[in-house]
């Protein structure tokens, strides 16, 4: 098993969702993301399927299948079994460090995955991992060097 | 063509969503309830 990428990110489909319609914490989060051509979001199919019905259900569907046109163009897929949990499954696959929820229980969840948990797995809520990223830390150890500022526009 | 995401936010501004209905929302969908 390979260490986990801290440069690598899960969101589960709460905050997927949450960053499209509401913005506040979870659009501060993942903009840390959209920014840095470094920092990967990973998400299997699972979770994308989870985060359209939401958007979806509580907006349109027009609206979710576009945001689903672009999230697949950006995140890096994985694959795991649908009867896993699709956020935890995604960053344990994707090697991700950090998985972003609104669920603080998750981490203490009991979970019936397919494969053994990394114990290096941040679990936090958007306002929490949006208050500790560190781009310049996280580029020296990630990408070496002094951190360039941010390669992306956010917004684009 | 993708949307810009200036642009899918400015279209989901419109739903005044908040995070609780989401999660509502998503415990449903994955039957946590």
């Amino acid at each position: 098993m390979t260490d986990a990428d801290p440069a690598r990110v899960v969101a589960d489909a709460d905050v997927l969702a949450a960053d499209l319609l509401v913005g506040g914490a979870a659009r501060d989060a993942l903009d840390h993301v959209r920014r840095h051509s470094w920092v990967d979001l990973v998400a299997s199919d699972h979770l994308l399927d989870d985060a359209e019905v939401v958007i979806a259900g509580v907006a349109d569907p027009d609206l979710a299948a576009d945001w689903r046109g672009r999230i697949d163009d950006e995140r890096v897929a994985v694959d795991h079994p649908a009867g896993d949990h699709p956020a935890l499954a995604s960053a344990y696959r994707g090697g991700a460090a950090h998985l972003l929820t609104f669920d603080e229980g998750l981490g203490s969840t009991a979970t019936n995955l397919t494969i053994q948990p990394r114990v290096n797995l941040s679990i936090r809520t958007p306002d929490a991992f949006a208050g500790l990223f560190d781009p310049a830390s996280l580029y020296a150890a990630v990408e070496g060097g002094e951190y360039p500022g941010p390669d992306r526009d956010p917004r684009a | 063509m993708t949307e810009t995401w200036a642009d899918l936010f400015e279209r989901a501004e419109a739903y005044g969503t908040e995070v609780e209905s989401i999660r509502e929302r998503l415990r449903e969908v994955r039957g946590d309830d």
